[in-house]
């Protein structure tokens, strides 16, 4: 039935249309200290109907799926196209792409449905006694939450790619009180994979390391303010790739004139040590998936090969703006928002030397570790985070701890000025990217050393 | 009766009849249409019908909530939430909320947002990208969007609460740059209940903004300055690092700046934070809260002294007190929406604290700085109200007067510190989105350290 109502959009005269359907089933768990202080569990079904009439976009989501609906909503979007197209003197369209016909149900080992509560309790409540293990830990907040989205797509030209992923993540969040300070982190376990993740992660190992480097920092100086070396742990690395590069190579933001990256395919920007990609394949990471919202298949991208910009990630949408084929970037957070440009995982490719012979040269500077989450401004190039741990680097040696580091900087000087970039490569914590929606991404890399970088601390 | 009322009271009959002592149905439907900018042109259309429903049950002491989307599917859902209900920990003295005199809210429902569609916002948002060229033919209105909305909300539950409402709202955001000399940007934005959007002054307001921030010039050396800092990042400030500490959840689970602290001085004396849902025509205001209590005033800090924190019905069975009528479904993802259980937290706040005209504010600032943009404010630290955050758009204020733009700083400083220092107002006022509404003016915040 769903083809019906896509051919009726091409009888109306749209150049596209494409309709997603979602069944979204949910279980959450919110523990505060150890106990179980409400769970949720989820039921949705919806659809996202897009329409391409005279080169304006129409988009109507409703979670009414009902053949009378469907109609209804074929309706709404397709009004709104034309009305779209009567108002716009830059038409949009589609970059061609294959019709595509694929079933990729990504089924977890352990489906979570399957899995008692009880036991999705236990995780959560280990990696609370880990940390609560410090008498410096005064209360814990947890969460343990498993998503299943089952998709299928359908499009004017005749593809149909049915796919499922399953999510889990769970993470700890504690707040510790020590030498007058107090001081908070968030510990996240997550991938696109079933309860299976729970047996394979040693996440009790890395709650207590994570609490006791935060027990630490109670204890240390705040950091110095002001442009100095600073190297950056695997997951800060990803951060910085997904912030500063990832964004300002989204072919959507670049169409529009929003990134620093904009005219620059081809150009170097930065140091030949550094090569970024961004890479919906990577098996069971939070990031990955079959398929893009538009029914284009997962693939790696090169966003940055040896300083020089190698590539946009592109969705349909923007490819047809940019001239570009889709890179298979089109996400959206559910049925209920229209796909943009988004990342998958996006990491810094490793180098050739290691983290000791990283730190040899730096004789004062800032190792900086973990994300506390960041920002950015593609347009400007500019950006900010905030690292989790930091310790000062004297003479090549990590010395004490310091409190409260951020990391500012423009991401073009930024790319020139590293000069270092070691070997180790790891994925750090799970997260989800906003931008106007959300969804699940993975970041990562090697450790980094980025000269003259501009430290915000407070002392 | 609406017949989101109608299904909200039979849900909970069909809940209690499936083995629930008590039982609450939270429905909630809503429209709503945008029209998206690229590059000074439209982009799309999007509008928006959904509908969705929370349950909570409970039994024997324990609390338990499910959501769903197709009311086939109640009996699951019923039964989802008796089976969360049997993991949670009993909550010994709770009972849903019970019925209560409404306050009358004025000015939340537009007739005419109702009547609106897709192309109506479209036609706004042409008229902010023809205000922007006004001021400069060259710029480009890199991304920017008008949106309406119109929801119905229905609470009822098994104490006698069966109450609905309907709201509107209305907003835009113009996101303009400048890329002739070097690259400057502007931004502008209107929250609101009403159809009554002013899209040529928020394209001009961002178009000049983005002008008077071109050639910014680096400042010279590190130190403590006065800032003052507009609306929208203030806000920002005030709801990441104060709201969540006002919680009665963290603040008596040590989990707070304020935690051990009531009746004492927190802030300024001259300081205060109001929480009024009452009031009209305001974006965070409804007759009553998201489980049904009906809305006050609270003023959880009143003359620089910590008076009161924010409770929904756990919260007050857990910690005592009665329900501030502070309960919020706020979805991490999706703002406001059924598939989160109720939290407690501030719905629509103000400052009180001395205020000057903001341009009286600007002629007591010898050598200061105006921000228009807090970049990372996410990344403080809520506990201790340290923060560190980047400002790529800001003014030098010398000798009571406004000059050129700034080169990107970053700003370090402690929330908590800065209110027990004390904070002077403008009267510039404007009305922020986000799941905290807040009616807020620019803030001048002294002892925050700069560097460049």
């Amino acid at each position: 039935m769903y083809e019906k109502i896509l051919a009726k959009a091409t009888k109306l005269g749209a150049t596209y249309a494409d309709l997603r359907i979602q069944t979204l089933s949910t279980h959450g768990l919110e523990l505060r200290n150890g106990k179980i202080e409400r769970a949720i569990g989820g039921q949705e079904r919806g659809i996202g109907i897009q329409v391409l009439f005279k080169g304006g976009w129409g988009f109507h989501a409703t979670n009414d799926d009902s053949m009378a609906s469907l109609g209804e909503a074929l309706d709404a979007a397709f009004s709104s196209a034309k009305a779209a197209a009567s108002r716009t003197k830059r038409p949009g369209g589609v970059s061609p792409e294959k019709t595509i016909k694929a079933k990729e149900l990504w089924r977890p080992k352990m489906d979570p449905a399957d899995v008692d509560a009880s036991e999705k309790e236990s995780v959560v409540r280990l990696m609370h006694e880990a940390v609560k293990a410090h008498k410096e830990v005064r209360s814990t907040t947890g969460s343990y939450g498993d998503r299943t989205v089952h998709q299928t797509f359908y499009s004017s030209e005749g593809s149909r790619v049915e796919t499922s992923v399953t999510r889990s993540v769970a993470q700890v969040h504690f707040i510790a009180r020590g030498a007058g300070q107090v001081t908070s982190r968030r510990i996240r376990i997550g991938a696109a994979m079933g309860f299976e993740l729970f047996k394979e992660v040693d996440y009790v190992a890395k709650a207590r390391e994570a609490a006791q480097a935060t027990i630490r920092l109670l204890r240390a100086p705040a950091a110095p303010a002001g442009r100095m070396t600073v190297v950056t742990d695997p997951e800060l690395t990803g951060v910085f790739a997904h912030e500063a590069v990832g964004h300002a190579s989204e072919g959507d933001l670049v169409a529009s004139g929003e990134s620093c990256l904009a005219g620059k395919l081809g150009q170097r920007i930065g140091s030949r040590l550094v090569t970024i990609v961004d890479d919906g394949t990577v098996p069971k990471s939070f990031g990955s998936m079959p398929y893009d919202d538009h029914g284009v298949p997962q693939r790696r991208r090169v966003l940055v090969d040896r300083g020089v910009v190698a590539g946009y990630m592109t969705d349909r949408v923007a490819g047809a703006k940019l001239k570009l084929p889709s890179s298979g970037s089109a996400r959206a957070e559910d049925y209920g928002s229209r796909p943009l440009v988004r990342m998958s995982n996006t990491f810094v490719e490793p180098g050739e030397i290691s983290f000791e012979e990283l730190l040899e040269d730096v004789k004062d500077g800032v190792y900086a570790v973990g994300s506390r989450g960041g920002q950015v401004d593609t347009a400007k190039g500019s950006f900010q985070f905030g690292a989790q741990e930091a310790y000062r680097i004297r003479n090549g040696e990590i010395a004490g701890p310091l409190r409260d580091v951020s990391l500012t900087g423009f991401t073009l000087e930024t790319l020139a000025n590293i000069d270092g970039v070691s070997k180790e490569f790891a994925f750090g914590d799970p997260g989800y990217c906003g931008k106007g929606q959300y969804v699940p991404v993975g970041d990562g890399g090697p450790h980094l050393r980025m000269q003259n970088a501009i430290v915000g601390g407070s002392a | 009766m609406s017949d989101l009322l109608a299904t909200a009271e039979r849900l909970v009959e069909r809940a209690r009849s499936r083995g629930a002592q008590a039982a609450e149905a939270f429905l909630m439907r809503e429209r709503s249409g945008s029209a998206r900018l690229e590059k000074n042109e439209l982009a799309g259309i999007e509008t928006d019908a959904s509908a969705g429903i929370g349950i909570r049950t409970l039994k024997a002491g324990r609390v338990g909530f499910a959501y769903l989307t197709h009311p086939d599917k109640a009996d699951e859902a019923i039964r989802a939430a008796l089976d969360a209900g049997k993991l949670s920990k009993p909550l010994k003295g709770f009972a849903f909320p019970s019925k209560g005199r409404m306050p009358k809210v004025a000015g939340l429902y537009d007739a005419e947002i109702a009547g609106l569609g897709g192309p109506d916002a479209a036609d706004a948002a042409a008229d902010m990208v023809r205000a922007a060229f006004g001021v400069n033919r060259r710029l480009n209105v890199t991304e920017a969007g008008v949106s309406f909305g119109a929801s119905e909300l229905a609470v009822a539950n098994s104490e006698g609460v069966a109450c609905t409402h309907r709201e509107t709202s209305a907003g835009l955001s113009c996101f303009v740059v400048q890329d002739e000399r070097g690259v400057s940007t502007g931004y502008a934005s209107q929250h609101m209940t009403r159809w009554r959007l002013d899209p040529a002054a928020a394209g001009k307001e961002a178009a000049e903004l983005a002008m008077r921030a071109r050639d910014p010039v680096k400042l010279d050396a590190p130190g403590v300055r006065p800032l003052l800092i507009r609306p929208d990042p203030s806000a920002d400030l005030f709801d990441t690092v104060t709201l969540p500490a006002l919680v009665a959840k963290a603040a008596h689970r040590d989990e707070s700046y304020y935690s051990g602290k009531m009746g004492k001085q927190v802030a300024h004396r001259r300081f205060g934070l109001l929480d009024d849902p009452t009031l009209p025509r305001s974006l965070g205001s409804s007759p009553f809260d998201d489980e049904g209590t009906p809305s006050r005033a609270t003023r959880p800090i009143r003359n620089g002294v910590l008076r009161e924190f924010f409770r929904d019905a756990s919260t007050a069975a857990e910690f005592g007190g009665k329900p501030t009528g502070s309960a919020l479904r706020v979805h991490p993802f999706d703002g406001r929406s059924y598939k989160s259980p109720p939290s407690a937290g501030g719905r629509n706040l103000r400052l009180v604290s001395p205020s000057r005209s903001t341009q009286k504010l600007i002629s007591s600032i010898d050598d200061g700085l105006l921000v228009h943009d807090l970049m990372g404010v996410h990344t403080a630290n809520g506990v201790s109200g340290d923060f560190s955050v980047t400002s790529s758009l800001l003014f030098r204020i010398r000798k009571g007067a406004v000059e050129g733009p700034v080169a990107p700083v970053s700003v370090a400083g402690n929330m908590h510190a800065a209110l027990r220092r004390g904070v002077t107002i403008g009267d510039d006022e404007k009305a922020t989105g986000g799941d905290a509404a807040f009616v807020i003016p620019s803030v001048l915040f002294e002892g925050f350290t700069v560097t460049p």
